[in-house]
């Protein structure tokens, strides 16, 4: 495609760019998708996964002042490629439209063979519309990020979640997101929904992050088993690898600091490093962060847990074990208090 | 077997072996690196087969081609530890997914963002990183890496250089800059590229893990160019 670029289309067209970025998710269709060149657009709509959506939050193209494509258009996505061209179908309030020839920056997810993909970036040349540009939503920044995703639901706010996550947040601007994060994950950290555990995920990752210190044994609460529904692993996966990243790079400088945090982490090494349940699921991965994470914390408890990793059968996670725990001690900084102490208890673990 | 490029004639895939695929125009010149997802009895150059790699985004079990392969002859444990690192970061991939470039850097081959919310790969750092939790040091990185000019960045990966040049489609689709990915100030760097892994694993399976390999200018290229 890149000798189609730049576009030779007359300077007079006005280009209608659009890019849907970030639609890695996207899959193949699982069945034959007619060509959109052939087909009422309206047909294509059943093959789309909508977990190949994602909004396109920051444009929103008119087209002869009256037709507004929707912000979250499950047809944004496909093309096709017949006879050279590519053919999009976008949904907009007044019905779908199509657009023709159009250049695909990337194509990374096209089958030859049903003539169909998902882009992920394009830029069109419609010839059957003119259109003009509005103002996009206001950009996702972190002073507007918490009004944002308050305003939000659904689909815009698993992706304003996920957004987030890349964004840094300082002074009222965190305080502010994590206390709807957190809001967000007790409400939401029970879900059925898949993409939305994906999303509380990030917003567990986000939260633990920027959480005050004071704040962490919060998390405990999260890891209470007496909850409505047991933890999910990936609750559990996310925390511990989030506390255990925390006091990694910021070794606490009195051990044990969030003795509540610790009983529940090591609640859940007593219950996955057994040989019975080890090898399910991702047990051993939750085992392994949360040992980790009461090795950082220097916890009490980190002593049982060791006694039980030395007892198990399967030397590759003690191996592994040590090699990141020997990682982390080797990289705290020159003069480190933490640094003998973890150390000594690190020697406990036995790799062999 | 050794490091090698795969032909029309068949090979068999490990899980977790590492495989190439041929950047466009150049000559056995390898722009993308990944771990095998499952077993493959059969691979000719050219095929697609599942992958566990860092597109970008972060993706597991997705279908990539392939037109070379590495082994280090991974025992169980090692695909175990290995497995462990996947899936320590499948929920960060899951999120990847769906912000498609937030992850993914160029230099250095792998790091946390800013406040260790999730880690960023490139696709060798991926790779390399993930050989490390099972204890193979695949590359010596604490030996200089061969310098790298953006021409041969751009080479290795197409859409760096689609973005690069096209200021307007890198705001609209929130792509990072060059600066972003890592490549601060002015060329060569000193970027981890995937050939230099094959030849890394060009070599026995006992020296694969007892010494890392040192990459040498022309690595890029796999085999290298005489």
């Amino acid at each position: 495609m890149t000798e189609q670029y730049p576009p030779t289309k007359s300077a007079q067209a006005v280009a209608f760019g659009y890019l849907l970025g970030q639609l890695s998710a996207s899959k193949m269709p699982t069945e034959p998708v007619p060509r959109l060149s052939e087909q009422n657009p309206e047909s294509l709509l059943r093959h789309i996964n909508p977990s190949s959506q994602k909004s396109s939050s920051f444009f929103k193209p008119r087209l002869n002042q009256d037709v507004d494509i929707s912000r979250v258009s499950p047809a944004t996505t496909l093309f096709s490629k017949s006879d050279g061209k590519f053919y999009f179908a976008l949904k907009t309030n007044q019905g779908l439209k199509t657009f023709k020839d159009a250049v695909v920056f990337s194509e990374t997810e096209y089958d030859a063979q049903s003539d169909t993909g998902f882009a992920y970036g394009a830029w069109s040349y419609p010839e059957i519309e003119e259109y003009d540009w509005v103002d996009a939503p206001s950009e996702l920044r972190p002073d507007n990020a918490t009004q944002r995703l308050e305003d939000a639901a659904g689909r815009d706010r698993r992706q304003l979640i996920i957004d987030a996550e890349a964004m840094p947040f300082e002074g009222e601007d965190r305080i502010r997101l994590v206390r709807w994060l957190k809001d967000y994950i007790e409400q939401n950290r029970d879900s059925k929904d898949r993409e939305e555990l994906v999303a509380v995920a990030a917003a567990i990752r986000k939260c633990v992050a920027l959480l005050d210190v004071d704040d962490m044994n919060w998390l405990a609460e999260l890891l209470e088993p007496g909850h409505a529904v047991q933890p999910s692993l990936d609750a559990e996966l996310e925390i511990a690898k989030m506390v255990f990243r925390r006091y990694s790079v910021n070794p606490p400088e009195r051990s044990d600091p969030h003795p509540e945090l610790s009983e529940r982490l090591a609640e859940i090494t007593n219950d996955y490093l057994r040989p019975r349940v080890f090898s399910r699921e991702r047990f051993s991965t939750v085992a392994m962060l949360a040992t980790q994470a009461l090795l950082v914390m220097r916890s009490e408890k980190a002593k049982n847990t060791l006694e039980k990793v030395n007892d198990l059968p399967f030397a590759w996670f003690r191996q592994q074990l040590r090699r990141r725990m020997d990682r982390v001690v080797n990289q705290m900084p020159a003069g480190c208090a933490a640094t003998q102490p973890l150390a000594e208890m690190v020697e406990m673990i036995q790799p062999n | 077997m050794p490091a090698h490029r795969l032909t029309d004639g068949g090979s068999s895939i490990a899980r977790s072996d590492i495989v190439g695929a041929d950047a466009k125009g150049s000559k056995h010149l390898l722009r993308h690196i990944s771990l095998a997802a499952k077993s493959y009895e059969s691979v000719r150059s050219g095929d697609s087969i599942d992958v566990n790699h860092m597109g970008p985004p972060l993706e597991r079990n997705c279908s990539s081609v392939v037109h070379a392969q590495g082994t280090a002859e991974l025992n169980d444990d090692e695909l175990n530890q290995i497995e462990l690192f996947i899936d320590e970061h499948l929920n960060e991939q899951e999120a990847q997914a769906r912000r498609k470039f937030a992850n993914y850097i160029v230099h250095p081959h792998a790091d946390y963002s800013p406040d260790q919310s999730f880690r960023r790969f490139s696709c060798a750092g991926y790779v390399v990183e993930a050989y490390a939790e099972a204890g193979i040091n695949v590359i010596d990185l604490k030996a200089d890496l061969p310098s790298i000019y953006l021409d041969t960045l751009f080479t290795v990966n197409e859409d760096l250089r689609r973005i690069e040049r096209n200021p307007q489609l890198r705001q609209r689709s929130g792509a990072p800059s060059l600066e972003e990915l890592g490549l601060e100030g002015d060329e060569p760097w000193p970027v981890l590229l995937p050939g230099y892994v094959f030849h890394s694993l060009a070599r026995d399976a006992a020296e694969i893990r007892q010494v890392p390999y040192r990459a040498i200018e022309g690595d890029e290229k796999f085999p290298r160019e005489n």
